[in-house]
């Protein structure tokens, strides 16, 4: 589904990913951890070219993301990418936060996509919230209509950048547990936490970065195992 | 100072000359205005594509505009752009009101700097991210201003551009001086030939007040309202 | 365009001086200077009355402010150019009616710089003043308005760009200063408006945009200067 080859990103002279590898197949889901300033967050932002690469190849169900004749617009609506600060819309309410995308870009009729847009705040329970503006809502609220947002699309792929690292504890479980529904589902999904809680219950992989390179990449059994490599260890300790 | 008499500025002439007059500045104000707005927002989209040329070409024109008197803008048009233009050209502008035609281009351009440079403020205190997250979803760069930043800035900008609108409304005024036979252009045909000096700049201050005020207080009325939302 | 400027370039500047009375671009700013001048302590009283104690002195303050702000000067100028003599009983120059003009004007709007000048200020200042037992005006005259009127320098500059765009009007009343020069030399050379109104442009632009240049360059330095002392 996902395939990376040999990709390079520089900011200026700071190398931010350096001699990248790696594969996702369909259906799979890749917990992507690290220290801060390691380039999860720029790695994610290249899949679907809100960062521009400097070298390599990323490919998506088969398409090279970074080629000229790509229309780029078309292949993010397959990809979901889920914020950090959620970035719902502060001019629309939740409803129209959904509904916006589907009629502005699929060029749904309206009814429909409210119809669709409902459908999807149901099935978070924030049908009650329809009409409500984001400042109206509370962080965990947000972050819950923003997935949603992603997912009128029908994505193939659900990108999360640190989805839960701006919101209070008490919110990050209802976002989580949106997240491993998601998972359940089969949809192939990266994502970049700190929540070792999500890793386990959720990942099929795990994928440990530092300066700019992937240094562990394996199942998740094994990055959990009772006798892991001492990088993962340290990481592991590091922060808890 | 002779007794006030208004009667005799309201004589049927009369009011027909500050009727049309009301009725030219209402009509020079919307055309400036949707001049004003839509060379405003085209300013503001240019500026935002990132290519260094077209940012700089904006900036001078910006300059430009905010750096010279609007008479002298008025001046240039109404004196200056007939001389550049064929014979054809020019007997089509003389026979369609030249001087109301050279009056909106000059209004319009001047204040469209204006706005877009408050539209420009009002766009640059939204985050970033707003864009990225309207990308990250397929909006094309167009689709992403049109439905996600531009309504935000409008919104953002709100106070300032009814300020602007307000700068606009009075600056109809000099209109008057290249011919355009507008409120203050009639006022001093009257005073002209009546000698009633206090009564017909009485009839358009009031005019204009009676414009000019309902601006204010809508101006001071959002920016208290945006002051309390702010959180 | 050259050749215009090149051909007249005293007369756009000076007008006929040293043979006749000054004009140009040099009365421009003679009427601008003086004009702010003038403004610059009126607009000072304005912006301290309306933090007057009295009710009634602050609504007057407003209301001066706020029916300025909706009167084009055009108006004012026609107003105080006709009508004032008639009140007054003699007659006025068009100098003093278009320094009149722009003051009244510019006293409302170098008010509210000022004002705002003042109402950035931390509370803590006239607080700390209190206590140190100085007197209300003291705190004022020696704490509030020089720091106030520091920070506003690059918005008084701006709004001496304005008043130097507003002179232009001189033209209506026929005053000689640089806009009504270009229409002179536009009546002598009758056939190159188009240049001869560039120049005026020009003129203007090299003027206001310099102080604006310069007025962002201060509010640079004073925004600079205030996040050093926090």
């Amino acid at each position: 589904m996902i395939s990376i080859q040999s990709l390079n990103k520089d900011f200026g002279a700071f190398r931010a990913l350096s001699d990248i590898n790696a594969r996702v197949e369909k259906g799979e889901v890749v917990v992507l951890c690290g220290p801060s300033g390691s380039g999860k967050s720029t790695l994610l932002r290249t899949l679907n070219r809100l960062e521009p690469i400097t070298t390599g190849r990323i490919e998506i169900a088969g398409v090279d993301v970074n080629s000229r004749g790509v229309d780029i617009n078309k292949l993010r609506q397959k990809i979901g990418f889920v914020f950090q600060q959620y970035n719902l819309f502060p001019h629309l309410t939740a409803l129209d936060n959904i509904v916006i995308g589907l009629t502005k870009i699929l060029k749904m009729p309206r009814d429909e996509a409210t119809k669709r847009a409902m459908a999807l705040l149901e099935r978070v329970n924030l049908t009650r919230r329809a009409s409500n503006y984001p400042a109206q809502l509370s962080g965990g609220e947000q972050q819950r209509v923003a997935i949603v947002r992603s997912l009128a699309f029908q994505p193939e792929i659900m990108l999360f950048d640190e989805p839960t690292s701006a919101l209070d504890a008490e919110m990050i479980g209802e976002v989580l547990a949106l997240m491993r529904e998601l998972a359940a589902t089969g949809m192939t999904m990266m994502c970049v936490t700190h929540e070792m809680r999500f890793a386990r219950e959720a990942a099929d992989r795990v994928w440990l970065m530092e300066k700019g390179k992937i240094i562990v990449d394996t199942d998740k059994a094994a990055f959990f195992n009772s006798h892991p490599n001492e990088r993962v260890q340290r990481f592991l300790s590091s922060i808890n | 100072m002779p007794a006030l008499d208004f009667s005799a500025i309201f004589t049927e002439h009369y009011r027909w000359l500050l009727i049309t007059g009301l009725a030219m500045t209402l009509l020079l104000f919307v055309l400036c205005w949707v001049g004003a707005m839509a060379v405003g927002i085209l300013l503001t989209i240019v500026r935002m594509v990132p290519f260094r040329p077209l940012e700089l070409l904006v900036w001078a024109y910006v300059e430009y505009q905010r750096n010279v008197p609007l008479l002298v803008h008025l001046f240039v048009w109404y004196f200056g752009i007939p001389q550049l233009l064929p014979y054809s050209a020019n007997d089509f502008i003389n026979s369609h009101n030249s001087e109301l035609i050279f009056a909106v281009i000059a209004i319009a351009l001047y204040q469209a700097a204006y706005i877009s440079e408050d539209l420009r403020s009002g766009i640059r205190t939204l985050p970033k991210v707003q864009f990225e997250a309207a990308r990250a979803m397929g909006f094309t760069f167009l689709g992403s201003l049109r439905w996600i930043i531009l309504p935000q800035a409008m919104r953002n900008s709100l106070p300032p551009l009814v300020n602007q609108t307000l700068l606009l409304f009075k600056a109809t005024s000099l209109a008057a001086v290249i011919g355009v036979a507008e409120l203050t252009y009639q006022a001093r045909l009257i005073e002209n030939e009546t000698y009633r000096i206090f009564e017909s700049f009485s009839v358009i201050t009031v005019a204009y007040l009676a414009g000019t005020m309902p601006l204010i207080w809508l101006g001071s009325r959002l920016s208290r309202n945006n002051a309390s939302r702010t959180r | 365009m050259w050749q215009v400027f090149s051909e007249n370039w005293e007369f756009f500047l000076l007008g006929t001086y040293p043979r006749g009375p000054i004009g140009g671009l040099a009365m421009t700013l003679i009427i601008a200077v003086v004009s702010l001048a003038i403004t610059f302590p009126f607009a000072i009283g304005v912006a301290l009355l309306r933090g007057s104690k009295s009710v009634w002195v602050r609504r007057a303050c407003e209301a001066y402010t706020t029916l300025i702000r909706g009167c084009p000067l055009l108006m004012l100028l026609l107003w105080i150019y006709f009508f004032l003599p008639q009140l007054l009983g003699f007659p006025l120059s068009p100098f003093t009616t278009l320094v009149i003009a722009i003051v009244f004007f510019q006293t409302a709007y170098l008010s509210e710089v000022i004002r705002g000048g003042i109402e950035a200020l931390h509370k803590g200042q006239t607080e700390a003043a209190l206590a140190l037992g100085l007197k209300r005006w003291m705190i004022i005259w020696k704490i509030i308005l020089p720091q106030a009127l520091y920070n506003v320098i690059p918005g008084i500059l701006n709004q001496f760009t304005s008043v130097i765009k507003e002179t232009s009007l001189a033209y209506v009343i026929a005053l000689g200063e640089v806009t009504y020069s270009a229409s002179q030399v536009n009546g002598i050379l009758m056939t190159r408006p188009m240049e001869v109104y560039m120049v005026l442009a020009a003129l203007y632009f090299v003027l206001c945009f310099s102080l604006t240049q310069i007025a962002g360059l201060l509010d640079r330095r004073i925004a600079r200067n205030r996040s050093a002392v926090r």
